[in-house]
């Protein structure tokens, strides 16, 4: 401890003159492997498949976490400062992200910009606001849920964003992500028309989601799922809303409650025993619980879950 | 090395600013009694922040920064309206009331805003790690303001925390003095949490003050002392932070709680004293 302590005391007196040369240190050129950053795990896998030896990814959101309150760390920026590239959720999910670049000095990565690639583009947004917007009335996320990871039709529009953006700033390496990719959307295709036919019986019934994290998923599936548990993100559920949530439950014959782990379990239990529904994990992000360590995997696990439980 | 520093240079920065008004502010809170009143005022500053949300007033904007303001100087004006001469119920009630009642009354708001949730709960726990140059020049602007005003005025500060009663008798506008001692200390606070969030200004205020009045009873010593254990564990902080890769904030509290063990040992042991035997 002391070492350090002296470390730090010893140092103190070079940061203005380190501060002085860290502002004349050029921009580097592209090596291999290209060094990315993504915000979540799901994107840093996007890139991985189609990158494979030729990138080195890292991601900053633990999967265990909510991603929206997440606590980046001295690696993180570390990280960072040293990526060519950073990949995002766009939109407005990832509250965090902007004072990361800024703390890492990359103004590079912001979006829009020449470093950045911004996953939601060309995805077909859900439950986007269609009026002029006022707080009041709860429109969480002004340019449409976030949560686009779920449906795995939108990986494929994620795969685009990455491979446009390896091959203009890593041309020499363009054949090698095309293969990779081709090879990646033909698994996915294959996938995506297996777990259609193992969630056959999803299609037309309706769930209970405890966020409101879930309509990708349900839009995938056919599922109708426009009820939640928690009314506004991080605001409990009132008397009247559980009162109205168990008549509509009944009502509608409605057997499962989907949510993350992250959240606290126990008010969709509760509601789970007294109307004889299911709590089902419909994990958000890779590597969220063991098992779900890539995207295929994940997605297995999410369409099994919830196919059982609709049977 | 370089990547340290790249990395962890602002971040202490920030602590060194933050060490300089608020052991001397954590003097006053600690001679006061008043423990906890910055956890109050931060409560009350996140409830004018969400008033904001409710009309529609980002939490980026000027007009949230004004209207948490403007409730921190409502709670300035409780603390001081409910200090008598004859103190029948502990201020620390008062403010354990505010701080309950904020943080309810923040809740009911937010259930009818429907958005800002995120941002309210980021304002209260902030990032030490990610603060920027502009915001450092800004604290760094407002808290030497607030420190000039309270040097000016430091016979009148010192003697309504220190001794009450003897302001009384000599006529000092007691709730005045009180009142402008909590709309400064709440400025402050607001800007320190928005930033490092409610335990890292806490640890800031309460620990080095702590220590330097367990080792001193001259008040000059006693900042020098607090100033100079903020400095050592800051930069202690910083390192565990980055070099065990930890979650800064919270790396420098507990630094602060070591500190304050091994201090506590070194006076029992050593029956050390920093001047005056005979205490005031």
């Amino acid at each position: 401890m002391f070492k350090l302590k002296y470390l730090i005391l010893k140092n103190a007196v070079t940061i203005p003159l380190f501060c002085a040369a860290l502002s004349t240190v050029p921009c580097h050129a592209v090596e291999n492997p290209l060094k990315v950053v993504a915000t979540q795990t799901m994107y840093s896998s996007v890139v991985k498949e189609i990158g494979r030896d030729k990138v080195d990814v890292k991601y900053v959101a633990p999967p265990k976490f909510n991603v929206h309150f997440i606590q980046p760390k001295p690696t993180d920026v570390r990280n960072i400062t040293k990526a060519d590239l950073y990949v995002d959720a766009g939109l407005d999910l990832e509250a965090w992200s902007d004072s990361l670049l800024e703390a890492a000095g990359k103004p590079e990565f912001f979006r829009g910009r020449e470093r950045n690639i911004d996953m939601s583009k060309g995805i077909r947004l859900l439950e986007v606001p269609d009026h002029q917007l006022s707080r009041a009335e709860g429109d969480i996320h002004i340019y449409g849920n976030p949560h686009y990871n779920m449906n795995p039709e939108n990986v494929k529009i994620m795969a685009e964003n990455v491979i446009e953006k390896l091959k203009s700033i890593d041309p020499a390496n363009a054949s090698y992500y095309e293969t990779n990719e081709k090879a990646f959307i033909a698994r996915l295709d294959q996938k995506i028309a297996e777990w259609k036919k193992l969630c056959a019986n999803c299609n037309g019934q309706e769930i209970l989601s405890y966020h409101k994290d879930i309509a990708y998923f349900a839009d995938f599936l056919g599922l109708k799922a426009d009820q939640y548990i928690e009314p506004k993100p991080g605001i409990p559920p009132t008397p009247k809303h559980l009162e109205f949530l168990e008549e509509y439950v009944k009502a509608n014959h409605i057997k499962a409650i989907a949510m993350p782990t992250y959240y606290p379990k126990d008010a969709a239990e509760a509601l789970a025993k007294r109307v004889g529904a299911k709590v089902v994990t419909v994990c958000q992000n890779v590597g969220e619980l063991p098992g779900t360590d890539d995207i295929f995997s994940f997605f297995d696990y999410n369409f099994r879950q919830i196919s059982e439980a609709l049977k | 090395m370089n990547a340290f520093l790249h990395i962890m240079t602002l971040p202490f920065l920030a602590c060194l600013i933050f060490t300089g008004i608020h052991a001397y502010l954590g003097l006053h809170v600690i001679e006061r009694q008043v423990i906890f009143v910055d956890l109050a005022l931060a409560q009350i500053a996140a409830v004018g922040a969400s008033v904001a949300l409710v009309f529609g007033l980002s939490i980026d904007s000027p007009y949230s920064y004004w209207m948490s303001l403007g409730f921190t100087i409502v709670g300035a004006a409780i603390f001081s309206l409910t200090r008598f001469k004859k103190q029948r119920v502990p201020q620390e009630a008062i403010i354990g009331i505010v701080y309950a009642v904020s943080a309810a009354l923040l809740i009911l708001i937010l259930s009818r805003s429907g958005e800002g949730d995120e941002q309210i709960r980021q304002a209260l726990v902030g990032n030490i790690l990610l603060i920027n140059l502009k915001e450092i020049i800004k604290i760094f602007i407002i808290y030497s303001i607030i420190g000039l005003f309270h040097y000016a005025f430091r016979k009148q500060f010192f003697l309504i925390s220190h001794n009450p009663q003897e302001a009384f008798k000599k006529g000092l506008n007691v709730k005045l003095w009180d009142f402008l001692f909590y709309v400064s200390f709440g400025f402050v606070v607001t800007s320190s949490v928005k930033i490092a969030g409610v335990l890292v200004v806490f640890a800031f205020l309460i620990v080095p003050s702590t220590c330097a009045i367990i080792f001193s009873n001259v008040a000059k010593i006693r900042l020098m002392l607090g100033w100079g254990i903020g400095f050592v564990v800051s930069a202690i902080g910083m390192a565990i932070s980055y070099f065990l890769d930890f979650p800064t904030g919270a790396s420098v509290v507990c630094a602060f709680g070591v500190t304050l063990v091994i201090l506590l040992a070194v006076k029992k042991i050593y029956q050390l004293n920093i001047i005056g035997r005979h205490t005031s």
